[in-house]
């Protein structure tokens, strides 16, 4: 057995007890200095809330009393525009806003952006581009260019440039698109204008393949049937992967595509592209549905099966057809 | 002598007892009332006894028909209606009557029509200023209309309005846009509530007065949902009127909140002039 003397395990107790008060000190100041913050955040909102509804909403004269004077009212100011921006959609208000934090809020996320802490980063990015500080583009950009921003901090950067610089977004970034993750991408892609999203689609050819997919997801998101030619024109691909997205497009978009598409879906040698198909027969004339689902009706793959019997099931499909050739199809 | 028959025209106390107790209700369920007072002017008042006639078959059964003391005239009292809706009824009588369909005959019958929507206005000050106003009318062919003035102003009614959104600085704003809303015989009081937990507890929501909720659908302890499902199943639920605030746009979400009983949705974030364009439509409503 260890023997251990009793004065070493006195200093260590004492050791601990000190380090103990330490941290409760530390704790206690902490907290003290959280409360004061919390108490000059509150005062400030309290004392403008009136002049920022007028400034905001009325007037769009920023009185002076506005300026956050510490950091307390600079996270107080940070608070207000943030819920704003979630819960009110105003042109004016977002220029209104834009104009104020140019001001006041530029310098405080300048620096930000140049901390270590890749949170404060974040946050500064996040809120660069909600409260639309185009003073700090160049910033962005500069910090866009560098090769050691985190995948959060690159998806934020597009996001940045593509709301200050639509119309160089295009051909600065279409190839890096892949670098983000396929739901960043996607997201990237839904927030688009319809004019930059139209440029993205017309070079859809020349993209990597992750972008591809994304590309013709967000199309069928969009539901927005304008461009389902491209999808037609993409269906000709060797990759199955796309052609199976551009049929699930199809599917949201609840638009037939060409019948040389459909034939060529029909009779994939991909189950899941047949799927799909079979998952269209409801947009066809009755009686083209029933001609092709004589095709699928002995698929090998059981959830095909599955689609063409719950199809020829609906009652109101009894009646436009030939009674006999359903019923030897449900057969 | 009027040809209808006696039960169903008013006169004399028990036609002052009823219009009392019609304005009464004009107060409490805040719907305008109309008095109508037709003259005729012709010699042996002949026109207003055929209209008489044809009153009997066009008045719905919430309508009054009344005699005054004056042959030569006849009175109706019309409950949930406005001058537009008078003026239409009108308009209505004159192509049902069969006295106005001959144009060769001239015949002309002169109408008053008063809004009744203050506790103070009595009977006997309503016909007499209806009689005011048809001793200047002019008289033409068909129906003339002309519209008395009570010179009383709309009642101030007090509607409560609860405020119920998490974001204590959009709640902020918020109550800053109802309290720049003005609209005449309304007198807003507002109160906010960080959810719906605390709406119930207050006490806030039991009283008659007409109540304008606009809630957020997310809200902690009890959320918009759940306020608004408790809100139509109290017994006056009819006094409610929920705007929800929700960032949901799905169709089916949607459809989920009017069928529970919402009756605007906004999905945020919204246009705070539309928000309070909906307010302003919603509080119009409480006059009718």
């Amino acid at each position: 057995m260890m023997q251990l003397p009793i004065e070493w395990l006195l200093v260590i107790v004492v050791g601990l007890l000190i380090a103990l008060l330490v941290m409760t000190v530390y704790m206690m100041i902490g907290r003290a200095r959280e409360n004061r913050r919390q108490v000059v955040t509150t005062a400030y909102l309290e004392r403008n809330q009136e002049d920022w509804y007028d400034y905001l909403c009325v007037d769009g004269i920023p009185r002076e009393e506005l300026i956050p004077k510490n950091t307390a009212e600079l996270k107080a100011l940070e608070e207000l525009f943030r819920s704003l921006v979630h819960n009110i959609k105003s042109e004016e208000i977002d220029k209104r806003i834009s104009a104020f934090a140019n001001r006041c809020l530029g310098n405080f996320y300048r620096d930000a952006l140049r901390k270590g802490n890749w949170g404060e980063r974040v946050n500064a990015l996040s809120r660069i581009r909600d409260f639309g500080i185009d003073s700090l583009a160049k910033e962005c950009r500069e910090m866009l260019a560098r090769k050691t921003v985190s995948k959060e901090e690159f998806f934020l950067l597009l996001l940045i440039d593509m709301k200050f610089n639509p119309e160089t977004f295009s051909e600065r970034h279409i190839g890096n698109l892949d670098k983000l993750s396929s739901k960043d991408t996607k997201e990237l892609l839904f927030s688009m204008s319809d004019l930059l999203f139209d440029q993205i689609v017309e070079t859809i050819d020349h993209l990597p393949a992750r972008t591809q997919y994304a590309v013709v997801d967000v199309i069928g998101m969009k539901l927005n049937a304008s461009r389902s030619d491209k999808l037609e024109q993409l269906f000709s691909s060797s990759d199955n992967e796309l052609r199976i997205r551009i049929l699930r497009a199809f599917n949201l978009l609840e638009r037939l595509p060409a019948d040389e598409v459909l034939i060529a879906a029909i009779e994939s040698d991909r189950w899941q592209e047949r799927l799909q198909a079979a998952r269209l027969f409801h947009l066809l004339p009755a009686h083209s549905a029933v001609e092709y689902s004589k095709i699928l009706a002995d698929d090998e793959h059981y959830l095909i099966r599955e689609e063409i019997r719950r199809y020829l099931a609906q009652p109101a499909f009894e009646v436009q057809v030939d009674n006999e050739a359903v019923s030897s199809l449900r057969e | 002598m009027v040809n209808t028959k006696v039960s169903e025209v008013l006169d004399g106390s028990f036609l002052t007892y009823t219009f009392n107790l019609l304005r009464a209700n004009v107060l409490r369920e805040r719907k305008t009332m109309s008095l109508l007072l037709l003259q005729d002017n012709t010699e042996n008042a002949s026109v207003i006894q055929k209209v008489a006639v044809t009153l009997q078959q066009i008045l719905r059964e919430k309508d009054v028909l009344f005699k005054t003391e004056h042959t030569n005239e006849i009175g109706i009292l019309l409950p949930h209606s406005g001058r537009e809706e008078s003026t239409g009824f009108l308009r209505r009588l004159q192509d049902s009557c069969e006295c106005f369909l001959d144009p060769s005959q001239d015949r002309c019958l002169l109408a008053s029509i008063i809004e009744v929507f203050h506790p103070e206005l009595t009977l006997s000050n309503a016909l007499m200023m209806c009689r005011d106003s048809l001793s200047k009318a002019s008289e033409t062919s068909g129906i003339q209309a002309v519209y008395a003035d009570s010179g009383f102003e709309r009642p101030v009614t007090m509607v409560k309005v609860s405020l119920l959104e998490a974001d204590r600085l959009f709640r902020g704003f918020l109550v800053m846009a109802f309290e720049r809303i003005h609209l005449p015989g309304i007198d807003l009081q507002i109160r906010e509530f960080d959810d719906g937990l605390a709406l119930f507890q207050s006490g806030w929501v039991n009283s008659w007065h007409p109540h304008l909720v606009v809630m957020s659908d997310v809200l902690p302890k009890k959320n918009g949902l759940d306020v608004l499902h408790e809100l139509r199943a109290m017994p006056n639920e009819e006094k409610f009127t929920v705007l929800m605030m929700t960032r949901r746009n799905s169709e089916e979400d949607m459809i989920y909140a009017y069928e529970s009983g919402t009756d605007a949705y906004l999905v945020k974030p919204f246009n705070l002039r539309l928000f309070e364009a909906q307010v302003k439509r919603m509080l119009a409503g409480i006059w009718s």
